[in-house]
């Protein structure tokens, strides 16, 4: 939840400038059209702004941004680690199945500003509206999503390897939920969720919802993710869970989450065979058996509590070894 | 312990560097915007009170020529362009009444370690930030005090404030009661990495180091405070709600000692209050050991209490089951 302010976006420009001062001491080549001495071998910045930009801009600095993270997107160079930079401010609506698809490998889509200044994500009119994340090794970090369409089935469908999502948080409109954060694929390996946050409190869930969808992603890790949901009587919502195809070697740690309304929580519940590492989870929800809140697999296992009472301690779950 | 802003000088060097190759880049500039940046970018605006050059006819935009007054950066600053108001080090400012802080989305980052960091002094009862903008944050500063019993240091009554790294060391005679007061409007308030050292001072009346009055989703994180109490059973307070309940507050990792009063329950939530409290260590002479993590509903996990020195923590509220 320490997502809710971000200012690590200063070390990110820290990060850029090293970049733009190492063009410069590379030389400009005006021939590929880099305003400020760009290499055609080191990333590239562009600058989205839906409020000052222009969809006809070059996107290279500030005062010419483009509108939209696509527009931006089809300047990169895969494998080139540019940076796309959304401004304060940026808003950006999807309304379709992969209404934008992120599929240049190497891209990091950051985020400027904190609070309600950060740049905002709407999903809306169609429950199947998505966004993919198809390229390899794209970070997309310090964005704020919402939605404005009951039961949206899934925000982010990953099917690229290296995928990091950090401080990407959701916030509920108050009356339309989001069923699910992030779907994967098999390929999406080394996935990486951090420093998240999903507060649906207000409006019950349509039907279960599975927070993040493993299926098949190996490697992935959930570290440091705060969420808080409210369920429908009995679905057997989750945070992190597992389906069709086993992940090997995962890693789910210091995430808080709470779910209300549903007695059929399985906060934790990890694909038959799925092998990792599952510590110092707190889940809490009003299950009417209090343990196998965490259900582990073949993983590994410490420090996680549950409660299903509040102003009671949490239990350890699964039972200690012996 | 690693100070978590030793990056900040380097960011106001990667700023202006930025700042200066967008410039080269040949960016029109427009007359009133000197460090040529269009109408929706953020600007970033410096304030020092020990500079020979500072005034507030400056633009504020260059360190050469800073601010002299956190006021009057926020008097040029924009709502809602990402502004960044940096405090240099050693900036020292006495505040004698209501300070306003009312321009959405400014980030007001101190430079600086120790004693050298941006430092203001609370000099009357009634001295205090009132913070009515949403998204502003502050980061790195330091508070006194130089009067007994101050009231409160912020009162926060805007959505998506951030306090990190603001810490408070009394002055060895006074007291600051509490820190920061919200408003049922003070939704997403963050407060972490904040330390209170006020050990030496009793307090003049009872404290609540943050009130919580309706302000939803807040999260308290990372924080250490020591309070000396007040007479036997003043029943003083970490975090403490009132009035209106508070949905979805995070309050974890914190560590608290409170002496002198027999009556603390340090963190009290108001009836119906929900979230997660957990990770949080407790010590106070509370007469009854039990009782110093009252979560109303929020959930609990690993909360250590203790009331007696020399000996491990209990955990507070018992085990669910």
């Amino acid at each position: 939840m320490g997502a809710y302010t971000n200012l690590e976006s200063l070390q990110w420009l820290t990060e850029i400038d090293r970049y733009l001062t190492l063009r410069r001491n590379l030389g400009s080549q005006p021939s590929i059209g880099g305003p400020d001495g760009a290499n055609r071998y080191l990333p590239h910045i562009y600058f989205v702004d839906s409020v000052h930009g222009s969809a006809v801009a070059d996107g290279r600095v500030p005062e010419r941004a483009v509108t939209t993270v696509a527009l931006a997107q089809a300047q990169c160079t895969a494998g080139r680690g540019d940076f796309i930079v959304c401004l304060p401010g940026h808003a950006e609506t999807f309304a379709a199945a992969a209404a934008l698809t992120l599929s240049v490998a190497g891209i990091t889509l950051l985020g400027i500003g904190s609070g309600t200044m950060r740049p905002t994500f709407t999903w809306a009119t169609l429950t199947t509206a998505t966004v993919v994340v198809s390229g390899a090794n794209i970070t997309i970090k310090n964005i704020l999503c919402t939605s404005t369409v009951a039961a949206l089935v899934k925000m982010f469908s990953v099917t690229g390897a290296n995928v990091t999502f950090d401080a990407v948080d959701y916030i509920e409109d108050g009356t339309t939920d989001a069923l699910q954060f992030i779907l994967t694929t098999a390929a999406a390996k080394y996935m990486t969720v951090k420093n998240c946050s999903w507060i649906r409190d207000t409006t019950a869930a349509s039907a279960t919802s599975a927070w993040i969808g493993l299926v098949g992603a190996d490697y992935a890790k959930v570290l440091d993710n705060y969420l808080t949901m409210k369920d429908t009587a009995n679905n057997v919502d989750g945070a992190v869970v597992g389906a069709t195809t086993l992940s090997k070697s995962v890693e789910i740690s210091r995430n808080n989450f709470m779910f209300s309304g549903s007695t059929g929580v399985i906060g934790i519940s990890m694909f038959t065979g799925t092998t990792g590492m599952i510590r110092w989870n707190h889940v809490a929800s009003g299950k009417t058996a209090i343990a196998g809140q965490v259900a582990c697999a073949s993983c590994f296992a410490f420090e996680n509590y549950v409660n299903n009472t509040v102003n009671l301690s949490g239990l350890l779950d699964p039972v200690v070894d012996s | 312990m690693p100070n978590p802003y030793e990056f900040d000088l380097a960011a106001v060097q990667t700023i202006d560097r930025l700042m200066r190759s967008i410039r080269k880049a040949g960016v029109e500039k427009l007359v009133d915007e000197p460090q040529g940046l269009s109408e929706g970018i953020g600007r970033t605006f410096f304030v020092s009170s020990t500079s020979s050059k500072s005034a507030s006819t400056n633009t504020g935009l260059e360190p050469s020529a800073p601010f002299a007054t956190l006021a009057q950066a926020i008097a040029a600053a924009s709502a809602n362009r990402g502004d960044v108001i940096y405090l240099m080090a050693g900036h020292a400012e006495t505040v004698a009444a209501a300070y306003s802080i009312n321009k959405a989305g400014v980030q007001i980052i101190g430079l600086g370690f120790g004693a050298n960091r941006p430092t203001f002094t609370l000099s009357a009862t009634a001295s205090v930030f009132n913070v009515s903008a949403a998204n502003v944050s502050f980061r790195n500063i330091l508070l006194t005090s130089t009067i007994a019993a101050v009231v409160k240091a912020f009162n926060v009554t805007a959505a998506n404030v951030s306090f990190d790294g603001v810490d408070y060391q009394e002055d060895g005679t006074t007291d600051l009661l509490q820190f920061i007061l919200t408003s049922a409007a003070g939704d997403f308030l963050t407060v972490k990495n904040c330390k209170w050292f006020r050990d030496t001072t009793s307090a003049s009346t009872v404290s609540a180091w943050i009130g919580l009055v309706g302000a939803d989703y807040c999260e308290i994180v990372d924080n250490y405070l020591t309070l000396k109490g007040t007479a036997a059973n003043s029943a003083d307070g970490f975090v403490v709600g009132s009035t209106t309940l508070s949905k979805g507050v995070h309050i974890a990792r914190n560590t608290v000692v409170i002496t002198i009063s027999t009556g603390a329950v340090a963190i009290s939530l108001l009836a119906s209050s929900t979230g997660h409290v957990h990770d949080n260590r407790i010590a106070s002479v509370k007469t009854a050991i039990a009782g110093q993590v009252a979560c109303a509903n929020a959930y609990a996990a690993e909360n250590y209490v203790c009331n007696t020195v020399n000996l491990s923590g209990l955990l507070d509220p018992v085990v669910d089951s």
